[in-house]
């Protein structure tokens, strides 16, 4: 067994109470006996509904968008896929505000695409559209950056094997390539969708805080705050069970990469 | 009705002409020391390399020709490739595999699995048929490979080293399957191998590159 210094060890400590701790804090001071409330209370309830469904949605694109693309990504030369690999990486680097308001700025009413958009009769800023394109802007590059890495670690000798076999390009991905990293587009999937889930910053921006219409656990979460403290801290922990689902989803995941 | 290459072979440091003419049911190994391209002319029959110069023929179909601009891609050629490193899909059962050969040519599943499982047994893999191909032994491997190669009756059979990285006790046994593999085996064969005793028990005759 490696040994650590015990002055790193302490340092190591303190590392895990900085996550820890408001973790703990939050399931101390949480009001257990308030929490059925949540399951009558209508900002919460339409709230999760409205995330359920944007977000799976987004999760749904970012999978049928940001396969393609990672495919596409280990592929291309090293100059291109270091650009790429920027470009994607720019959301994830990005303050979500901003990110909602460049959404604004090219798809809002007054955006670049804006007018093109309303002479076809569509109107995306606060709509759950505008909702699930903040999540999808959010959360793909979190997919993509996982499959892709993925995608090129892979034997890539069996890519030349599927073809001398009488796969074509695109069914040598679908036959061969896809059924052999699919526990990363599922662990790329997973991650995702909990980034769309607590997507708040751009999708409060690009599609505002509408109760039952747009607004989503974490605005929920917001809006509770100041009028009723006790219930955001239960909505707050529903949150935290859900990550600790998330993780516990991809503890696979987690694990292999860190035998690799 | 042949494999016709009259043409160069080129990779990187390594270049050679080549005319030769293969016929069916000939094994011929393809002999010579480390670089000298045993690998690469595999790749040009299958077309993943192209010719460097001239042009390469199947049964009177142009497969490659520089001067006429022709490249038929890999899976128009009908070849069938044991690749030195295997390159079996992990993830998949023994019987997926193999019948991935056979999918990639327009069988159904349900064609596809009952023609694996029968050349399973040809090549004395059939117990392993359910078993994840990451889960198998080298030689056990080496089985699946030479089935996924051969399992759609390709015009040319491939072979890249087949009896390479197994111990000694299990190479025999292998080298009899694969001799029985090649007998029933009405295509062509080219055999990649730098070990005489495969070469003199399995091939008709042989072609020595790079001496």
């Amino acid at each position: 067994m490696r040994r650590t210094a015990k002055s790193l060890i302490a340092i190591a400590v303190l590392a895990v109470a900085v996550v820890a701790v408001p973790i703990i804090g939050l399931f101390v001071r949480v009001p257990w006996t308030r929490m059925s409330e949540l399951w009558s209370n209508d900002t919460a309830l339409s709230a999760l509904r409205i995330t359920l469904q944007t977000s799976l949605i987004a999760t749904a694109l970012c999978v049928l968008l940001g396969v393609p693309l990672a495919w596409a990504m280990s592929n291309a030369s090293d100059k291109v896929r270091t650009l790429a690999r920027a470009l994607v990486t720019v959301p994830v680097v990005l303050p979500p505000v901003v990110g909602g308001i460049a959404l604004l700025s090219a798809l809002g009413r007054k955006g670049v695409f804006g007018g093109f958009l309303s002479s076809l009769g569509i109107s995306l800023p606060f709509t759950q559209t505008a909702v699930v394109l903040s999540q999808l802007f959010v959360a793909m590059p979190f997919l993509v950056l996982a499959v892709e890495s993925q995608f090129r670690t892979m034997d890539r000798g069996v890519i030349d094997a599927a073809r001398v076999m009488g796969f074509g390009p695109f069914r040598t991905f679908t036959h061969v390539v896809l059924p052999m990293t699919k526990g990363s587009v599922i662990a790329g999937a997973i991650l995702a969708w909990a980034r769309a889930v607590g997507e708040f910053g751009a999708s409060i921006t690009f599609a505002g805080s509408l109760k039952a219409k747009t607004q989503t656990l974490p605005m929920a979460v917001y809006e509770l705050l100041e009028r009723d403290w006790e219930l955001a801290m239960g909505l707050s922990v529903v949150m935290v069970l859900f990550a600790i689902a998330v993780i516990f989803g991809l503890r696979s995941q987690l694990l292999n990469s860190g035998n690799a | 009705m042949s494999l016709i290459i009259q043409g160069q072979i080129q990779r990187g440091e390594c270049a050679f002409d080549l005319q030769e003419e293969f016929s069916p049911g000939e094994v011929v190994a393809v002999v010579g020391p480390n670089g000298s391209g045993k690998s690469t002319l595999l790749s040009v029959v299958a077309g993943l390399l192209g010719l460097a110069e001239g042009s390469m023929s199947l049964n009177g179909r142009c497969l490659d020709s520089s001067k006429d601009n022709v490249y038929v891609e890999p899976e128009q050629r009908d070849i069938g490739m044991m690749f030195q490193s295997l390159h079996l899909v992990g993830q998949m059962t023994v019987v997926d595999n193999v019948a991935l050969a056979l999918r990639a040519r327009g069988a159904s599943r349900s064609d596809a699995h009952t023609t694996a499982r029968e050349q399973l047994v040809a090549v004395g893999a059939s117990h392993l048929a359910e078993r994840k191909a990451s889960a198998l032994s080298g030689g056990e491997a080496q089985r699946v490979a030479l089935a996924r190669a051969i399992a759609a009756r390709p015009a040319v059979l491939l072979l890249d080293e087949p009896l390479s990285a197994i111990d000694a006790a299990s190479k025999e046994p292998l080298r009899a399957v694969l001799a029985a593999v090649l007998q029933e085996f009405k295509g062509i064969t080219l055999l990649v191998s730098h070990d005489s005793a495969d070469v003199s028990t399995l091939a008709s005759r042989s072609i020595s590159l790079g001496g």
